[in-house]
């Protein structure tokens, strides 16, 4: 496993493993503004771990005051837990060298990654949660998603938050 | 009483916009560079899917929108308005400033044909604002922060 700064040409690798949200709704973005959201926000990193053949496995994207804005981990890798503990470990190495003093991601509760982040003794809390309405009350909008507006659902889109 | 006027983004409002988020939002805001990351040079910017309020030739308000795409479990993809960083300058909060820029957001997302408008908020400002003023519901998912001291 080696973990190491992700390039430009990393970006289709990145891109398959991107978050995605619980309750059955996904956010779907183009890689073009996927892009552009994640990997060229300024005053952010991207570190990724790639296994023996070069597979990127995990990734993290994080700014240096702690926060980790985007991360994704290829959840049927026989090695995804070494491959997000040893990303998350530079990671933290990082993030202390620059003086933060405690790194956070925001997922959904159901993320792989979530699950694998408890497991590595990260502590979890809710912070927020989405809110929607139908665009001008249209009731056959409002029809139409329905199905997932009720059980809720929450895109994963921590830039806008 | 003069009243603020509304109009969409204008090359140039950058700074003030920025001053503003930062002077109105409690955990503060970025930079300039960061705005403009974020929204101007973002792919697909839409200048009229920002939208600030002038009073007396001051910036004193400001929503941002964007389309987004999301996909329900059936395959159907479908465009949600996702909204953030709708700030009014503290001296002019609780009058009629901020429905007029909610309205004037309604009817551009209307005719860009989004399904929904959305954002992320916190628990009181939904029960203070949002669901009683017009009518939004919050999702039953949480988002989680996973964090470890370092």
């Amino acid at each position: 496993m080696r973990i190491r700064p992700a390039t430009p040409a990393d970006g289709a690798a990145l891109f398959a493993l991107r978050g995605r949200s619980c309750a059955g709704i996904v956010f779907d973005p183009d890689f073009e503004c996927w892009s552009w959201d994640v990997l060229h926000r300024p005053g952010s990193g991207t570190l990724l771990a790639e296994d023996a053949v070069g597979r990127v496995v995990a990734f993290a994207t994080f700014t240096h005051d702690g926060a980790v804005v985007e991360c994704g981990m290829d959840a049927d890798a026989p090695a995804r837990d070494d491959a997000l503990a040893r990303l998350m470990g530079e990671v933290e190495s990082r993030l202390r060298r620059a003086g933060a003093a405690s790194v956070r991601v925001r997922l959904d509760p159901g993320d792989p990654v979530a699950l694998a982040l408890s497991a590595l003794g990260y502590a979890s809390r809710v912070v927020t949660a989405p809110q929607w309405r139908p665009v001008g009350g249209d009731a056959s909008a409002a029809a139409r998603i329905r199905d997932c507006w009720d059980p809720g659902w929450s895109v994963r889109l921590s830039d806008y938050r | 009483m003069e009243e603020p006027v509304h109009r969409p983004f204008a090359d140039g409002d950058q700074g003030e916009i920025v001053n503003l988020l930062r002077g109105s939002m409690s955990r503060g805001w970025g930079t300039v560079e960061e705005w403009e990351w974020k929204y101007l040079r973002r792919p697909g910017f839409d200048p009229r899917r920002v939208f600030v309020a002038e009073l007396r030739g001051e910036l004193v308000a400001c929503l941002h929108t964007t389309s987004v795409w999301v996909r329900h479990p059936d395959g159907t993809r479908f465009r949600v308005s996702l909204e953030g960083d709708f700030a009014v300058a503290p001296r002019l909060r609780g009058g009629f400033i901020t429905g007029v820029l909610h309205e004037a957001a309604e009817h551009e997302i209307q005719r860009a044909g989004d399904l929904l408008r959305g954002g992320f908020s916190t628990a009181e400002l939904h029960e203070r604002l949002y669901r009683p003023r017009w009518g939004y519901r919050m999702a039953s998912e949480r988002t989680v922060e996973l964090s470890k001291p370092l």
